[in-house]
Parts: C-alpha cells; structure tokens; sequence
C-alpha cells in the first residue's frame, strides 16, 4: 500500500510544472527541534532514504541559521520550524509539525516568509483517515467521545458532518478548566461509546493519562490513542506515522525539490502505522480486525468517499 | 531607580506569569509533544479482567450500576444477584453468604477477598461480613467465581470466590454526603471525598451504617458500625506504583433470644477490625508485570452479659491477627501464552474465649500457576494449579483446567474440571467451647487430626451473544462432589442425646450438588435493562466417616438423606432498570427462593419471594455539584419474607413486612 502512494506521490511531484532542472548538488539543513530518540530516528532515517535514493542532495544537520547558506532547510518539530522562519530567507519544510501548529506559524511570522517557498509535511492524520480507521476497526462503536479545551482548533460542525457522513455520531464535551476534567470525562463516556484523544495537552498528559485510561476502562469504553505510547499505556488502538515513516516522505520532498525547485502544499503523512493492544481490545471483548483487513476497508472507504 | 527597575521586572515577571498561566489552560495543539510523549503503563496485566468467554470459571460480574439498582443497603444482600448463591440471616445483624449447599450459620467454604486481601478468618474460617471496614457505595466491581479456583484465588476457594473489588484511590473526586432513613431504624450516613493529582491520588470514607434487625421482638438484633477507610496511591514514575489502604470499623451488635434469660439474655457485642494493605505494582518490558501484596488484618469481639442461672458475669472475647504477603509475576510467555505464577505465605494468630481453650497461630505458604495458552484463535486452554501447606500437616495440590472454545466470536462453550481443598479451620482443629450451664457438658471439644476437604468440580458452560435482540447468556451444568465433609461428630460418653454431649468434628460425609445455572440480559435501549438469574440445585450427601459413637449414625444417616433439602430446587433473580427520564431512575428487583432445610436449623424455610423497588431522581450534574435523592422499597409486595433461625423460637418468623428507606446524596 505504502509503495501505490510512494508511486502517486512521485508522479504528482513529476507531474508538477517543473523548473529548470537544477544540476548541482542541493544543498540541505537539517535542524531539529531536540536531540531525543524520535529526532535522532528522523535523522538517520532521513540519511538512510537520501542516500538509497542516490539523489545529488547533500545534507548538514546544524543549529545556527543565522548566516546559513543553503537551498532548503527541513526544519524537525516546531521549535525547528519556527527557528528556520524567523531566522532566514531560505526554503522551509518543515516536517513531523500538527497542522494547528504550521498553521500558527504561517499566520504568526514575519512578511517574510510569504516571500520564500515554504511547505510542511504534517504530523497529525487527518480527520477523514481517522474516523474510516474507527470505521473499520470497531465498527460496533459509533458514537465517537471527543474532549477537548475550549480553544481547540477543530472545525466541529464539520467534523460533526464527516463523523455522521460515515455513519457515525461524534460526542464532542468541551471542558473549561482542569479542576473540570474529570466530570467532562464522566459526561462524555455517558454517551459514547469510544474516547478519541486529541493533542490537547490540558486533557492527555502524562499526569492526567493515568486517571483517564482508568475511568474509560470502567466504563467498557476504549481510548484510541495517538501513538504507541498511548497504546502501550492501555490506550485500545492508535494510527500515527512513526519518524521512519515521514522522513521517507520528506526525503521524497526534498528529491522532488532539488528536480523542480518547486515546494508542493502542505500534506499528511502518506504512510502511516497502526498500533493495537490486544491485551486491552481481549479485555474489552473487542474483536480486532488484522490491520491488513482495516487498511483494505480504509482505502474502500476512502475511494468510495464520504 | 534600583527600585523602579525592580517594579519594572515584577511587571514582567506578573505578566510573564499571567501568559504562561493563560497558556497552561490552552490547549496546545501546535506543538509535536502530544503526539512524542512518553506514558507510564497504566493498564497492566493485573488491572485488566479476563473477558468471560476467556475465563476458566463462570463468573457473575455486579457492577456499580447493579449494586445502586439493587437498592440494597449491605454487601451480603448483593449476592442474591448471583445464581445458585444463598443469602440468609441468622437474625438481623449475622448475615450468612453460601454456594452449593453450605447453608448453616458458619458458612465457610467460600474465598473472600478485598482488592487480594483475603476477609475470611480463623478461627472459623468464615466471614463476618458486618465487621468488613468497607462501604458498599465504594465497591467498584463484584466478581463471583462460582465454581472452586484456587489455582487463581488461593486457599479456602472451595465452593467459589467472591473477588471484591474497591474503587481507586483516582475515581473519588471531590466530596458528596449521603444520608438515608427509613422503617426499622435504618439510619445511614456517609461521607466521601477524593482527589487525584500527577503523582498522588487518594480517597476517603467516613461513614455510619444502624439498623433494628429484623422487625421481631424476639430478637435482639440491633446494629450500628461507624468506618473509616483510606486509599491512596502513590505513581511517581512510569514503572512502579505503590497502593496503600487503611480501614478501621467498630460496632455494636445485638445478641439475644427472647426467652432465655439465663443464658442468652439481650445483649450487645462490640466488634472492631483494623487492616493495613500495601500493593506495589512494578511494569516490566512486554506488559510483563510484578506484584507484591501485604496486609495486615486485625479483628477484635468482645461480649459480656450476666448468667442469671450462673449467677456471675460472662465475658468473652476473640482477637484475630492475620498476616498475609503475596508476590506475583505476570509475564507473556509468548504471543499465545500469558503465565501468572508466585506464591505467598500467612500467619494467623487466634485468641478465642468463645471457641478456643488456648491461643493458636498457624501458618500457610503457597505456590502458584496458572498459564492462559491460545491454542488457536478459537480456543484458549486455562490450566494451573495451587500447592498449599497450612503446617497443620496438610499439604494439597489443586489443579484446575478449562477449555474455552469459541464456536464463532460470539459463541463459547467451556469445558472445564478442578479438584480444590479447604484446610480444616482452627475451630475445626482446635475448638472448645465450655458447657453454658454447669450441669451441661462441655459443647465442643475437637480432638483434630481431620482431613481437609475436597471438591472435585466438573462443568460445561456456555456463552452466548445475540446483539441483534440485545441478550447476552451465560448458562452451565455442573456437577461437584465434595468428600470428607466435616461435620458434628459427639462424643461416646454423655447423655444419651446427641444435643447434649461434647462434639468434636471429623470427617463423616461426602456430598454432591449437581444443577443449572443461568443468567441472561437483556438490553432494549440505552436505558433499559433487565437481568434474570436462575438455578436449579439438586444435593444429595451420604455418610463416608465413622463416628465416635455409632449409635448416632442412624441420626447423621438422617440428616444425610435430607441433605437434598439444603438446597432450593429453584432460585433466582430478576433485575430491571429503567432510565423514565434523563434525571429520573427507576429499578426493581425480584427475588424467588424455594423452600430449603438448613444443615443446623431448626425448622425448613417456605418459599421466599421478594420485590424491592427503587425510584431515583438527580439534579444538577451528577458527577459534580449536583446529587440524587432515592426512594428504596424492600418486600414491596408484602410477601412472606422468612429467613432461617438455628433456634427454635427464631426459626420460621416472618422476619419484615415491607421496608422503605429514603436516601439523599449531595456532591460538592
């Protein structure tokens, strides 16, 4: 499946109009926003994807933008991303960043950066692939429990549209405050039958992880989780792409760049990982399809649209 | 000016503050650390239930929702929601829980456990059940095990377990009070209050639980107990928590028949009983987990009256002290194969004026296994196995295994077989109890040497859903023998009746219980809901033992081939519940039990039949500032409510009419 959209995603990269074909080596940064395992893993396996592809790109990881010289700089996280707009005039991609954030950084940063191209590849799945995964995995659970703060950055009525749309019910619980959290919990798994997480880090920390995953368990009702981390702490399921899995995808943008100069709009993450516990989904009586039968439902789903 | 700048930095400082603090109630979705963070396991192997169709044993779950639909005041109540499990009083304030036919006032061949603590106690290895500092509104979840489990449980899982199990120290937030009134003296209040923060959660209990007992005059069965429990939980890292719980009760109970003034005239005892518990829960690689339980188990009783044929005070008293310290590993073998293994050791000391001459202590140490290995994706084989020696010179080994195959995902059928021991209690070892009168012999004097007793259980068990028409079920036919049955052995030389001379007991009689059990729900809507449990029993016992003094044996041979009246022919349950409106909650139970003798009382008990009904309303939001006020109408139907009597004047009596009890609840 990851090879039918590395395919599409070439051509579309071909199919783009195209500048003059550059023939020197493109020069690349490399900033990251923390030097943690994830980021260390982006690296390598960006390096790894570069290199196999035999693509005239060379790379520098570095720190210091100030007076860089360079034709793109792929910027790793947030803090990276904003670090290389505020910084320099250079081409951007920034890479493993949530769409709210990119979307924050475009609106927050200096003229500037309308000026050069700049482009991201996200982080986040979108809604679409995130209710057909629920779809299919557990089919039994309509009604799609969501908490979140107030100031969330979704588009409720129209994720209330996508969720009904394929035939699902979304339970969206707003909650004020963290004194709150709980009884918007308790309010929320009344009448869902499934608890999405979102990135909302006043309602899943890692101090309030542990009282959520147990009261949903009491309740009968899952967490779907947003990585492994999650599912490993008792969270039912996750997708999410793994770093292995965007730098793949930010080497194929970089190669694209250094043929077209050109930078595509924003994506999602093409490939992407589905992480189950199946201690948890036996626990629960879930019967969990293989992810080989929930993929193929997915792009069903997909095709057939909403 | 050093002053100026200085007010010029705390203005930043504040402000620099203000924004930060705006940002901590801001959800931050733009930042990748939600999708990076790093979690503790929070579900381990322990917090998670096997499903049903995966478990060894039938196993009837009530949850919060039934325990608060039951209407029901007390945990032994809650067990007429189980089938085949018999709930009597031997008056108002002693209640007896029993499976499979151990119907008689010392009921002890069950496994009680508490969050793993075990609850029964020496030296009659039954359950008090009134002295347990817990409240009934802080259960989390019943498991009954029906069916013997030791590989699973531990010691004393004869007949079944009842797995007890409390809400966490995180689910309280928050404080409520509840209050609640009603006929026969029923006074009830509790206060409970909870707070969970990143590293500590806890939550607290105060409560006062009164009553008159049963609506006759000639009982003394009054009770009131005032508890405290605390449970905290302490998670500082990703891979250790540590759980600690406290709970202390102290009561009174209403002792006494009318009539005999002499030697059981009213009068009050005083029981207390104290526990300190610590789990530590250590994650391991691959969801692997360790577990290391101790507690502490501390039971006090004392009663004093005066023997008016005596002339003279009489005081009694029985202090128990229970020590008990499990370690158990959880590891996942391989993708198909989950092994639970460890072992644990018990001390036990006893001091008993009312049924030992001399102090005893005692001490048990056991190992235990038992692997869940998925054959295949339709079929998971339970099989394990406990070794015990209670250092009284018995050394068992109880084996259990029990294929679950699942005809379709839906559809189970289990088949499974376990031989399970029970070691003979200190009483049953050790007892002595002194005559009452002086010129009645002494009433118990056991000389030992028993064997333990053993069941050997064999059941087909089936589990059904049909989603379509909303119904679960879960039925199983079983048949259980069980063998050297200890029982009333009297001695050669005495008076001529078999009530009148000293007793020991030994093991005289074999029995066997075979019969069906089901429970069915059924679902028909989001808010309505109905569970119907039923049995039937069918018991038939035979003398195997030889008795000190043959010329009892046509009396045991008659108490043996009565046997079959120890157990209702038909029981069961029903539980409705219906949500009429968002805020307005309605429920009923309805409870129908056959006629049945009991192994020590005075007369059969006629056909018991039941109807409590409960009417709750809500306001504000129930899971924060708001409450709930219930109406709870016991014997609604005004039915015959009898209850069993091991005395001539209590056996048979129309026990309550109709009871109601009005409670309120406020969250704050």
């Amino acid at each position: 499946m990851s090879r039918y959209w590395a395919i599409i995603f070439l051509l579309s990269a071909v199919v783009l109009p195209t500048g003059a074909t550059q023939a020197r080596t493109l020069k690349v940064i490399l900033v990251m926003s923390d030097s943690t395992p994830v980021y260390q893993q982006f690296s390598i396996s960006f390096d790894k994807a570069l290199a196999a592809s035999m693509a005239d790109v060379s790379v520098i990881e570095s720190q210091l933008l100030n007076k860089a010289n360079a034709d793109l700089i792929v910027a790793v996280g947030m803090k990276a991303s904003e670090l290389a707009a505020a910084q320099t005039d250079i081409p951007v991609l920034a890479t493993m960043v949530p769409r709210a954030g990119y979307e924050e950084l475009l609106s927050h940063a200096r003229s500037n950066i309308s000026t050069r191209p700049i482009s991201a590849i996200y982080l986040d799945q979108p809604w679409g692939r995130q209710i057909d995964f629920l779809r299919a995995a557990i089919p039994g659970r309509r009604r799609i429990g969501l908490l979140h703060s107030l100031n969330a950055p979704i588009d409720f009525a129209r994720l209330h549209q996508d969720v009904a749309q394929r035939g699902g019910l979304l339970v969206a619980q707003p909650t004020l405050s963290a004194s709150e959290l709980f009884s918007s919990l308790e309010s929320v798994l009344a009448l869902s039958d499934v608890l999405l997480a979102v990135p909302d880090s006043m309602i899943y920390n890692s101090s309030s992880i542990r009282n959520i995953l147990l009261t949903s368990y009491h309740h009968g009702i899952p967490l779907i989780g947003l990585s492994q981390a999650y599912v490993n702490a008792g969270a039912l399921c996750a997708i999410f792409s793994t770093p292995e899995q965007l730098a793949a995808q930010t080497s194929a943008t970089v190669i694209s760049f250094a043929q077209s100069g050109l930078l595509h709009e924003p994506q999602y993450p093409v490939d992407f990982t589905i992480a189950v516990n199946q201690q948890v989904a036996r626990s629960l009586e879930i019967e969990f399809p293989s992810s080989a039968l929930i993929r193929g439902q997915m792009d069903q789903a997909k095709e057939k649209g909403p | 000016m050093i002053m100026k700048l200085l007010q010029h930095r705390l203005i930043i400082t504040a402000l620099f503050l203000y924004i930060s603090a705006y940002k901590v109630y801001a959800a931050d979705y733009s930042s990748e650390q939600s999708y990076l963070e790093e979690f503790p396991v929070v579900l381990s192997a322990s917090r998670l239930t096997q499903p049903l169709s995966e478990a060894p044993n039938a196993v009837t779950v009530i949850d919060r929702a039934m325990i608060k639909a039951s209407g029901f005041r007390t945990i032994p109540d809650l067990f007429r929601l189980v089938p085949g499990m018999f709930v009597g009083f031997t008056d108002g304030n002693t209640p007896i829980v029993a499976y499979h036919g151990s119907t008689e006032e010392y009921s002890r061949r069950m496994q009680v456990l508490i969050d793993g603590r075990s609850v029964y106690l020496p030296p009659v290895s039954n359950v008090n059940w009134e002295d347990i500092p817990l409240q009934i509104d802080d259960i989390e979840r019943i498991e009954v095990i029906r069916g013997p489990a030791a590989a699973s449980h531990g010691a004393n899982s004869l007949q079944g377990v009842v797995n007890i199990i409390t809400r966490d120290a995180s689910s309280v937030r928050g404080t409520d009070v509840s209050v609640a009134t009603g006929s026969d003296g029923v006074s009830d209040v509790s206060l409970h209050m909870g707070k969970s923060g990143s590293e500590l959660d806890y939550r607290a209990t105060l409560a006062y639980r009164a009553d008159h007992g049963y609506a006759t005059s000639i009982l003394n069965d009054d009770h009131a107990t005032g508890l405290a429990n605390l449970r905290a939980n302490y998670h500082s890292n990703a891979t250790n928590s540590f759980d600690f719980q406290l709970g202390y009760n102290a009561g009174t109970r209403g002792f006494g028949i009318e009539g005999r003034p002499d030697t059981d005239p009213f009068h009050d005892a005083r029981t207390s009983t104290s526990f300190q518990q610590i789990t530590w829960l250590h994650a391991l690689p691959q969801h692997d987990e360790l577990k290391l339980n101790y507690s502490h188990t501390f039971r006090h009783y004392s009663v004093s009256f005066y023997n008016n044929f005596l002339n003279t005070p009489v005081s009694k008293r029985e202090t128990v002290s229970r020590h008990e310290l499990e370690l158990q590993h959880t590891t996942q073998l391989n993708a198909d194969n989950r092994l639970v293994w460890g072992g644990g050791m018990r001390t036990e000391a006893v001091e008993s004026s009312v049924f030992l001459a001399s102090p005893q202590s005692l001490r048990q140490s056991r190992l235990f296994a038992h692997d869940e290995w998925r054959m295949v994706d339709s079929a998971v084989l339970n099989a394990g196995a406990m070794l015990e020696n209670d250092e009284m010179g018995h050394k068992n080994t109880s084996p259990r295994v029990a294929l679950n195959y699942h005809l379709t995902p839906k559809h189970t059928l289990r088949m499974g077989t376990s031989i399970a021991y029970r070691n003979p209690a200190i009483v049953e070892e050790h007892g002595f109890q002194p005559g009452a009168t002086p010129i009645a012999a002494d009433a118990l004097l056991a000389l030992g040497g028993n064997l333990p007793e053993k069941i050997l259980s064999r059941e087909i068990g089936y589990l059904g859903e049909y989603n379509a028409i909303g119904t679960t079920v879960d039925a199983r036919i079983y048949h259980d023998s069980v063998s050297d049955i200890i029982y009333y052995d009297p001695s050669p030389i005495g008076p001529p009746d078999f009530n009148g001379r000293p007793y020991s007991l030994s093991n005289l009689m074999s029995a066997t219980y075979q019969g069906f059990e089901t429970t069915i729900k059924y679902r028909w809507g989001e808010n309505s809901n109905l569970i119907f449990n039923f049995s039937r029993q069918m018991a038939s016992c035979s003398v195997t033992g030889t008795l000190r003094e043959p010329l009892f044996l046509p009396i045991l041979q008659g108490i043996a081939d009565s046997c079959t009246l120890m157990v209702p022919w038909n029981s069961g349950s029903i539980l409705l519940t219906q949500q009429l409106s968002p805020d307005v909650h309605f429920s009923a139970g309805y409870y129908h039990q056959g006629e049945l003798t009991f192994l020590d009382a005075q007369a059969p008990l006629s056909i018991m039949r039941r109807l409590d009904m409960r009417i709750a309303r809500t306001f504000g939001n129930p899971n924060d500032r708001g409450g709930e006020v219930a109406l709870v109408v016991q014997n609604a139907l005004l039915d015959n409510y009898t209850d069993y009597g091991s005395t001539p004047q209590t056996a048979g009596q129309i026990r309550f009419g109709r009871r109601a009890y009005l409670s309120a609840t406020l969250r704050f």
